[in-house]
């Protein structure tokens, strides 16, 4: 707290020093929409100096008294341009417009933040548009699909959401939803993610570099802004595809004061299923039911009390669900020659789900000084149970055997970030939070009153686990974004952590720092050090997002994992709209986790520490990404070398090992192309380098353990691996295309769109397995007896998920 | 497992019409077949190891090679002494054999390599093998010092269960862990017992059968078996301290007292009239309880817990697999050393003239996988 007081004191001294110029603030909106557009630029034309909105769009530029011209711009928008000659502080909001096709002839789908311009390296900062363009598994646009897409970013096995940034495992990346924390973002097993595109306005993504504002994970950020909602009219969109349906509206409640906007979305593979089942159940005689779904929904309010202060609530909620039921009857005669009528139940299922919720309040202390106050809540829920009903109908008398596991983490958090401008050459940002983290890291309720697990009628009710774990996480931020000139600035600060547990505090101060030099007008240098701390731990050792997976915290033998990342890179604007980047880095992290050898997935947590061990990775590469963000193509192509290694000196007998996800190569194309107004094409295509599993690859012989029973010098096969994670899966590649239709109706826009995931049918791994295979069965004519006709032979066999999948969908936008 | 099962069951319906499967080649660089070194030692014995090859796991299912044409050179504390010789190695080919080894009976190697020098304990040995068609190996242990047992007490319980009467002994054994080392143990105990068979329908004794069986121990004790999840051990299987191997991270430098429970003998009671006309110890019953507690090194500790894990969790499909130590420089095995320090009780006398023995099965033999 002294420490906050003290840069408080130095932020109203700084003040007065530049106390001889004028402030021009304000908000940059849509002027369509009144969204408010984040990171648009506004700058002194002449010297090309300038600053950026902020995550709320609000900006702030000291300049010296007397006439500027001023530029605010956002890509995507007409750049507005202002003659001005404030004598005093001035307020101005600024509207600026989407660029009309008829004006331009382009269509500006991109990047919204200048690369060579910003401090920031290691971003990318996603079109929401763009995102929405690219073709995608089974219609469904994904922000995290995408975000796979990108250099640096590993996806896993084929199909799940879940990312892998630069040698960082699933566990690593802290993905914000309007600021609010999101601890699983998996629908469906991880096929897709929780976030819908319709309520998205912006994402961003982190990947080193990382301001010293964010803190929590090791590997990545994941910033996703919610769409505020239309200040000025009623506007929305549905869709429906082969596996969900979509809707979203947006519009004022009162204009240009208070607005809204919802979503939802359901998936129907359940419905979509239930005649195959149906059919099954009438060949089988069965009475089974089965399926899965996801349904979320989004909702935002904001409303502006006066030029000085606005609040938003926002609120997300999505849940899954995967179940089989049947049900059977049966007559049994008892031992006194009475018929007893049974009717059974078996009921196994899943769910699991996130609420979370922001209360946000924007109030502008002072022109140069914007402060956001922010009450959050985040909770995560898993739970998977059975039940067994037996219900005798004859005597009136049920037993159920119960099992249920749930295991969920929960948040309450209060935060304050200021923005302050003191002077064109600084742009502040500092805040403190306060998280109240609440785990249950994983209950087990067992009911046991069949007889087909208990004796003598002692029926078992118990529960297992720890239910409740509370800590507390203190941290607070300084950043100072300094301009020394054109061509030369840098972002620096430092983020101190305070985490309580169980009695055991642990206090990480991380400092970030990034440069940037503009060598020329087009291309700039930028070097980035980041420490990391991260203060919970996922168990999972499952290689797809599984939602049983564990969130823990950090404890006295399982400190706080740490990262330590060092970038070097150059950004060059190519020509306009055109950018290339080149990046290397080099990443160390240190008490990280893994499951023990032979450790099961699936378990309570009160001793999750005897699962695990502890050890440390180190991951290096070097990614380009060469990308198209105006005209009628866009896209980009991204290629990334990296080797990722981790040692665990209980694991692999304490030699280095590939990570799970450590890929040598990782290349990306992702396009679209804009043929006219009622027709756009896009495609991707991806390849990367096999994935690294444990397979064992020789048998030899065991001998006996000496004392033990047998008495044999041969006790068996022994498989050898040759090391963990040894063998690589054969590479992963494959091609997506999508078109769309538009057609203007009188109420809106309709568009048709089609796709195919896979186009060329590749066969990608995503498990590999030992099987042995043996000749026909026939008959011996010699022996008279039915043989195999050749010797069994083992075989490697893969297993993939997806062959050539097409979707259709048709949406409508209003 | 049975969530497990469950996720499977969902995993398997998501992907129910668009999963596929296709046989792929492997990556023929990683096969290339290294030579496997076994053998466990202990003091005042000589040395008795195996040599054969791996084998790649694709291909057409075939037995090992072992191999009889090895030159294994044994050292001494640094210091060459012999080189091993081969012998014939014999099997007790019993009916029993058959029955829990016959499967495997003609897979069994046929010859082993024997060293003259019977090896001591605090000694390092080294073994280095070569084979003109394989790299050359070398392995290397000590022979851990035999532990001390201070004091055994015992404590005889009997349990009654619909009479199925158990005699079961409560055994606290106390041992003094050496200071600023690292020490390996495991606990065995044998039960040699001759049980009296009567027909009792014709009130006639049949024959006496001798088992000997190492047998069960139920260990509640921290440093060997911690505390279980009780949900856990009902719900999720997980492997047990089968071999009772234990390190003294947790009594480094201290005094210890392990208490566990054995089985002795199992009496069914048919009723006064037969207790009464038969004298089990004078027809042959005996029982005698050895003891063991070895002094292991960290190899035998390393390559006992995994390689038994490794077995239990073979197949497990989201469990990572469990690699199995080896101390085999360039290529694949076990060369451990282990001390042992026996105690022996017993009860009865065997052998008595004039009864009449055959041998049992392996009673107390229990499937580890």
């Amino acid at each position: 707290m002294k420490n906050t007081l003290l840069i408080l004191s130095l932020i109203l001294i700084s003040t007065n020093l530049f106390a001889q110029k004028i402030t021009i603030s304000g908000y940059i909106t849509d002027k369509e929409s009144g969204e408010r557009l984040i990171n648009a630029n506004v700058y002194n034309k002449d010297t090309y100096l300038g600053t950026t909105a902020n995550s709320f769009g609000y900006y702030s530029i000291s300049l010296p008294k007397g006439k500027i011209n001023m530029v605010a711009s956002f890509i995507g928008y007409q750049p507005q341009e202002f003659n001005l000659n404030p004598q005093e502080d001035l307020v101005l909001n600024i509207e600026l417009e989407i660029r009309s096709d008829e004006l331009d002839e382009v269509t500006v789908i991109g990047n919204q933040v200048n690369k060579v311009e910003d401090t920031q390296m290691s971003m990318v900062d996603l079109s929401v548009q763009k995102l929405q363009k690219i073709p995608v598994f089974l219609g469904e646009a994904d922000v995290l699909k995408v975000i796979q897409l990108l250099p640096g970013v590993q996806s896993g096995t084929e199909g799940p959401s879940g990312i892998y940034v630069r040698g960082g495992g699933p566990d690593q990346n802290l993905f914000l939803l309007d600021g609010v924390p999101v601890y699983n973002a998996s629908h469906l097993l991880g096929f897709f993610s929780v976030f819908n595109p319709d309520a998205i306005k912006a994402v961003k993504l982190y990947k080193g570099g990382f301001p010293a504002r964010f803190g929590g994970r090791l590997s990545s950020v994941v910033d996703i802004s919610m769409k505020d909602g239309n200040m000025k009219k009623i506007r929305g969109n549905f869709s429906i595809g082969i596996i969900s349906s979509k809707l979203e509206i947006e519009g004022p409640i009162t204009k240009d004061k208070t607005s809204f906007m919802v979503s939802a979305r359901r998936t129907y593979l359940d419905v979509m299923t239930r005649p195959i089942i149906n059919l099954v159940n009438k060949i089988e005689g069965t009475d089974l039911e089965a399926g899965a779904y996801f349904h979320d929904y989004n909702l935002k309010l904001n409303h502006i009390f006066n030029e000085k202060s606005r609040l938003y609530l926002s609120g997300y909620f999505g849940k899954d669900r995967g179940y089989i039921r049947n049900r059977s009857n049966q007559n049994v005669t008892n031992d006194k020659n009475d018929l007893i009528q049974y009717k059974f139940k078996n009921e196994q299922g899943l769910s699991w789900g996130n609420a979370i919720g922001s209360l946000r309040w924007n109030y502008l202390i002072s022109p140069k000084l914007f402060s956001n106050t922010t009450l959050t809540y985040s909770k995560y829920l898993f739970d998977i149970g059975s039940e067994f009903e037996a219900k005798n109908i004859t005597e009136k008398e049920t037993k159920t055997d119960i099992f249920k596991y749930y295991s969920g983490i929960e948040d309450l958090a209060a935060k304050v970030d200021f923005d302050y401008f003191p002077s064109q050459a600084h742009a502040i940002k500092f805040g403190t939070s306060f998280i109240q983290h609440h785990f249950t890291p994983g209950v087990t309720r067992i009911q046991l009153e069949t007889e087909s697990f208990i004796a003598n009628n002692d029926s078992i009710s118990k529960l297992f686990g720890n239910r409740s774990l509370y800590a507390q996480e203190i941290s607070t931020y300084i950043e100072d974004d300094i301009t020394f000139s054109n061509r030369f600035k840098l972002n620096a600060g430092a983020h101190l952590s305070i985490f309580n547990v169980q009695g055991e505090t642990f206090v990480r101060l991380q400092p970030r720092l990034s440069i940037r030099f503009k060598a020329m007008e087009n291309w700039s240098l930028k070097g980035s050090y980041s420490r990391m701390a991260q203060h919970v731990h996922l168990l999972t050792s499952s290689g797809i997002s599984m939602p049983n997976d564990l969130w823990v915290p950090v404890t006295k033998d399982f400190a706080p994992p740490i990262s330590d990342q060092v970038a070097i890179g150059t950004a060059i604007n190519i020509d306009e709209g055109i950018s290339l980047t080149i990046e290397g880095f080099y990443k160390t992290m240190t008490n990280l986790i893994e499951y023990k050898e032979g450790a099961a997935f699936m378990g309570n947590a009160t001793n999750w520490e005897e699962k695990v061990e502890l050890g440390k990775g180190w991951s290096y590469g070097a990614e380009v990404m060469l990308e198209k963000t105006i005209g009628k193509t866009t896209g980009w192509i991204g290629y990334t070398w990296s080797k990722t290694e981790r040692q665990f000196d209980k694991l692999n007998f304490g030699e280095k090992f590939p990570a799970k996800y450590d890929r040598r190569h990782d290349i990306s194309v992702a396009f679209t192309h804009e043929i006219s107004d009622k027709v756009d094409f896009g495609g991707t295509w991806v390849y990367g380098t096999g994935n690294a599993v444990t397979l064992a690859v020789m048998k030899y012989p065991q001998i006996d353990i000496p004392l033990s029973n047998s008495n044999s010098w041969y006790a068996g096969d022994l498989q050898d691996y040759g090391g963990r994670n040894n063998y690589r899966m054969p590479a992963y590649h494959r091609m997506d295309f999508g078109i769309n239709f538009h057609k203007k109706k009188k109420r809106g826009i309709r568009t048709w769109s089609f796709s195919v995931y896979n186009i060329y049918n590749r066969m990608n791994p995503f498990m590999l397995q030992w099987e042995t295979e043996y000749g026909d069965y026939v008959f011996n004519n010699v022996t008279g007896e039915m043989v195999f006709d050749s010797d069994p032979e083992i075989v490697l066999k893969q297993f993939s998920l997806f062959t050539i999948v097409p979707s259709i969908s048709y949406s409508f936008k209003f | 497992m049975k969530s497990n099962h469950l996720i499977y069951t969902v995993i398997l319906l998501l992907t129910l019409f668009i999963s596929c499967q296709k046989k792929i080649s492997f990556d023929s660089d990683l096969i290339s077949s290294k030579m496997v070194v076994n053998g466990f030692i202990e003091p005042d014995s000589v040395i008795n190891i195996l040599v054969a090859t791996s084998k790649p796991i694709p291909g057409v299912v075939s037995d090992f090679i072992w191999l009889e044409n090895a030159t294994a050179v044994l050292f001494e504390d640094g210091v060459e002494i012999e080189t091993l010789e081969t012998y014939d190695l014999v099997y007790n080919e019993t009916e029993n054999n058959d029955y829990w080894y016959g499967d495997t009976a003609e897979k069994r190697p046929k010859k082993g390599y024997r060293s003259k020098l019977k090896v001591s304990a605090e000694k390092t040995y080294r073994l280095e093998v070569s084979h003109p068609d394989y790299d050359d190996v070398y392995c290397e242990t000590i022979i851990p010092k035999p532990i001390e047992i201070l004091s055994i007490d015992t404590t005889t319980v009997y349990t009654n269960e619909q009479n199925w009467e158990q005699e079961q002994l409560n055994v606290k054994l106390k041992f003094k862990d050496p200071e600023n080392e690292d020490n390996y143990y495991r606990l065995v105990a044998f039960v040699t017992k001759g049980e009296v068979s009567i027909e009792y329908y014709d009130k006639e004794v049949m024959d006496t059968i001798v088992y000997i069986s190492e047998t069960y121990l139920r260990i509640d004790d921290p440093i060997i078996n911690p505390e279980q999840e009780e949900a856990n051990d009902i719900l999720f299987s997980a492997p047990s301290n089968v071999y009772s191997v234990f390190t003294d991270e947790l009594i480094n430098g201290k005094e210890y007292t392990v208490n566990f429970d054995l089985s002795l003998k199992d009496n069914y009671y048919y009723g006064n009239e037969m207790e009464t006309e038969f004298d089990p110890i004078s027809m042959g019953q005996f029982y005698e309880l050895k003891i063991v507690l070895q002094a292991i090194s960290r190899e035998s500790y390393l390559y006992i817990k995994s390689s038994y894990e490794h077995k239990y969790y073979d197949g497990e499909l989201f469990v990572e697999p469990v690699q199995v130590f080896s101390n085999i420089e360039n290529g694949i095995g076990i060369f451990a050393g282990q001390s042992s320090t026996i105690k022996i009780y017993s009860e009865g006398q065997y052998p008595i003239d004039g009864v009449d023995y055959r041998e049992g099965y392996n009673q107390g033999y229990y499937d580890y996988y």
